[in-house]
């Protein structure tokens, strides 16, 4: 099991309290301003609009606390509510009840090539990346050479970035997304560099990566990821915590449940 | 709320803090005040310019990368219009084309710019769905982004002002100083128009073409093809009660080397107080919903 670093925070942490996020779905009645003008000129009588407003819970009543140190793995059924944790996490969706209170610097690694553009080069990406994952300009110039090594593009970098490989795009994004300090960091599957000559290095700077975050979430389907990198696992199931704990438990609970219900 | 607790959009730029720093805190739901958290998204977005800097350039570049002449396709189209339009024009208005075409030039350069900035401000946020989903940005600063393209893209038309400045050195005056405090009022007019019509647009999907709708009125009842000394007096009103007119004139009047009219700067700061007023407001009430309705 990966051990986290000692950090100078050790005051990270996350916590949940009756956390209820629930999710609009607007017809195109709904998003509609005739609709809504009409409903607000004639005191709401018109129509279904408002008074049958369809929700859809995504996270119900969800309570827990995360303190620095914890590699919390979140597994669980597709529309479980995993990614919806991580969103609410990174402060995407403000809860509709409760409150999530975070301390610390949450980076995100959710989407690894979000923000980068194909027609501009590889420097122009890392500096827009850096940007978005929250680096000045001072500490991007103080990164990009060392993030450039990283890549192992050489003089690809001055290209633009549709002229890569898929697996020399990935190389770029994993090179970047690593280079942060986060206090809390949050990844939606485990993040890794496809080709083979690149893996044993972003291993280890994923594993550097993973030594300086204070609390990690990390969803995942598999259950080797969770096992090997997780202190705690948390098992979502429609929208709630259905069991909270040491992995290897955690792991069994959520078997003995699938060989029920699935025979 | 204490002083050690800070609103959660500052949650990533922190990332540049000192290590020793006290950590920050972040609250939200029931314990976060709306009014609270959305100026820390103000001041976070005005923070972190670099980001919507290098964003809209992106943008810029992106839309130009492989056309030869870039954005000078949409200056030689304004050079063309300006040309005919300002013939044909300043007939049928009987106008001295001398003086008509670098006034009708002007307008259209300064209501491209408006019109552009309205338009694209209706996809700021569901053009940015990605990044908003991401987390850990400010929800204005995509609203700065669209302005600043904006700017970028149609601060090009300004070419077709410099030929008429070679045709016509008398346009070229002291009066031009006074573009600096004519552009920055109308940018901090921009914002909480585009703010505005970005939050109603991402809410209501069958807005925007409402808004161009809109925005084709506006343009016929704002001085930009005519001189609003052409209107009869007793139609006066339909420019002198439109803030749009100052708007347009506080921009335009330098670039031709005349002050604009008296009211202009007053009309512009009192707009700018009572639209940012409201878009406060509305952001307040909004900003955590904006997520939810991508």
């Amino acid at each position: 099991m990966l051990q986290p670093a000692t950090s100078r925070k050790s005051a990270t942490s996350v916590k949940f309290d009756h956390v209820m996020i629930e999710f609009p779905i607007y017809s195109a009645h709904g998003r509609s301003l005739k609709r809504s003008v009409l409903e607000y000129t004639t005191g709401g009588k018109i129509g279904v609009g408002t008074d049958h407003r369809v929700v859809v819970s995504a996270l119900n009543d969800v309570s827990f606390t995360a303190e620095h140190g914890e590699h919390i793995g979140l597994i669980g059924h597709n529309g479980a509510g995993k990614s919806t944790l991580l969103r609410a996490v990174a402060g995407v969706y403000e809860p509709m009840a409760g409150t999530i209170s975070v301390c610390g610097h949450v980076g995100s690694l959710i989407d690894l090539t979000l923000g980068m553009d194909m027609e501009a080069s590889g420097y122009e990406n890392i500096r827009i990346r850096c940007l978005l994952l929250g680096l000045t300009p001072q500490e991007i110039d103080a990164h990009i050479d060392d993030i450039a090594d990283v890549t192992e593009l050489g003089d690809f970098l001055a290209m633009p970035v549709r002229t890569y490989s898929s697996g020399m795009m990935l190389r770029l994004a994993f090179a970047i997304s690593t280079s942060i300090t986060p206090d809390i960091l949050l990844m939606d599957e485990w993040i890794g560099a496809g080709d083979a000559s690149f893996v044993k290095k972003a291993q280890a700077r994923l594993e550097s990566l993973l030594g300086r975050t204070g609390i990690l979430f990390i969803a995942s389907h598999s259950e080797e990821i969770i096992r090997d990198n997780c202190t705690r696992a948390m098992w979502f199931e429609k929208g709630g915590i259905r069991s909270d704990g040491n992995p290897d438990d955690v792991w069994r609970e959520y078997h003995s449940w699938s060989t029920r219900e699935h025979g | 709320m204490t002083t050690g607790l800070v609103e959660h959009t500052s949650a990533q730029q922190q990332l540049r803090e000192p290590a020793d720093e006290s950590p920050i805190v972040v609250h939200f739901g029931a314990a976060s005040s709306k009014r609270d958290a959305t100026i820390k998204d103000v001041t976070d977005a005005l923070r972190r310019w670099h980001l919507w800097i290098s964003l809209g350039w992106l943008d810029v570049k992106q839309r130009y990368r492989r056309a030869v002449l870039g954005p000078f396709w949409i200056t030689i189209s304004m050079a063309i219009l300006v040309l005919t339009l300002g013939t044909v024009y300043a007939g049928l208005f009987k106008q001295d084309v001398h003086s008509f075409l670098p006034y009708l030039a002007g307008g259209f350069i300064v209501w491209n710019f408006c019109t552009g900035t309205i338009n694209e401000s209706a996809t700021a946020f569901s053009g940015a769905e990605g990044l908003i989903k991401q987390g850990g940005i400010p929800q204005l600063l995509h609203i700065l982004r669209t302005i600043f393209r904006n700017f970028i893209i149609n601060a090009h038309n300004v070419s077709v002002m410099v030929l008429l400045y070679i045709w016509q050195p008398s346009l070229l005056n002291w009066h031009l100083v006074l573009l600096i405090p004519g552009l920055a009022l109308m940018l901090i007019n921009f914002v909480w128009i585009s703010l505005i019509i970005g939050i109603l647009c991402t809410r209501f999907r069958d807005l925007p073409p409402i808004i161009g709708n809109l925005l084709q009125i506006l343009f016929f009842v704002t001085p930009v093809m005519y001189r609003p000394g052409t209107l009869p007096p007793r139609l006066s009103f339909i420019y002198q009660l439109n803030p749009f007119y100052y708007l347009i004139e506080a921009v335009r009047a330098p670039m031709l080397g005349q002050a604009p009219p008296a009211l202009t700067y007053p009309v512009l700061v009192l707009f700018a107080a009572a639209g940012s007023y409201l878009a406060f407001r509305l952001f307040a009430r909004t900003r955590h919903r904006i997520a939810y309705w991508l």
